[in-house]
């Protein structure tokens, strides 16, 4: 989406593509071979990674509250680098570490980083354009905000189930 | 992939627990699945099995040294030289090493 949209169009570019994930995966309790993310990517002049963490942060807080702890730690995706996994303190335990967050204290909800200069180069932008991206699995943060515990919930079409979230 | 924390003591100096060196390791982007004591032992205080999970954009970290290697900032000594010393390899003068490493 993201590479279809800067093949045709030139920078500044902000653009959310929300949209359905396939992939090789088996079913749990966490796991979908098919599940819904959000995906983000902004570009521009001198976009930083200090962009990426207050965009990310505050999106996090305004979801979650203004008190939630936010953690970038050090990850690798192909077409970004650095890259960085996001994790918010955990809501179950406070960050004690619970079973929720299998005693971590922190609960993983996104993969970000700055876009690969290989990218750019790929769909024709020159330097000094730089860039971010964000992807967010929805269901995911569904079940951290509404304490959904199973996510094959989402894709049962049990009515008990759907019709707790009202349109 | 699994780490023993002794056989990364035979290239550089661990001056921190295993459960300190774990935590750093996986705040410098090497995801940790578990620290486990070694067979035999019943703490990790001394020595641990750290299940290191290495990301495809570092396959030289797939080894020993090369863990070694990249946790310097953390851990002290010189890997390489410490290998040369093992395998009985002369290494050129030290600002010509230090280049490299």
């Amino acid at each position: 989406m993201q590479i279809r949209y800067m093949e045709t169009h030139l920078p500044p570019v902000r653009v959310i593509a929300p949209g359905r994930v396939y992939r090789r995966d088996n079913l749990d309790l966490t796991h979908t071979p098919m599940f819904q993310q959000v995906e983000g990517l902004v570009v521009g002049d001198r976009v930083t990674m200090g962009d990426l963490k207050g965009t990310i942060i505050g999106c996090l807080r305004e979801l979650f509250g203004p008190e939630t702890r936010v953690m970038f730690r050090p990850s690798f995706f192909p077409y970004t680098e650095p890259s960085a996994d996001v994790f918010i303190g955990c809501r179950s335990c406070g960050g004690a570490g619970c079973a929720v967050c299998k005693r971590t204290g922190w609960l993983e909800v996104l993969g970000c980083g700055m876009v690969h200069p290989a990218v750019f180069e790929a769909v024709g932008y020159d330097p000094p354009v730089t860039g971010f991206a964000f992807g967010i699995g929805i269901e995911r943060l569904a079940m951290l905000l509404y304490g959904v515990d199973d996510i094959r919930q989402f894709y049962e079409n049990d009515l008990r189930f759907l019709e707790q979230f009202p349109v | 992939m699994k780490i023993l924390v002794s056989w990364l003591r035979d290239f550089v100096d661990v001056p921190v627990a295993p459960a300190r060196l774990a935590a750093d390791l996986h705040m410098a982007g090497f995801e940790v699945a578990s620290v486990e004591p070694p067979p035999g032992a019943a703490t990790t205080d001394d020595d641990a099995v750290i299940d290191l999970e290495i990301t495809a954009n570092r396959p030289d970290c797939l080894s020993v040294i090369g863990i070694a290697r990249d946790g310097r900032w953390v851990v002290g000594g010189d890997p390489l030289r410490a290998l040369a010393a093992q395998a009985r390899v002369t290494l050129p003068s030290d600002d010509a090493t230090g280049a490299v490493l």
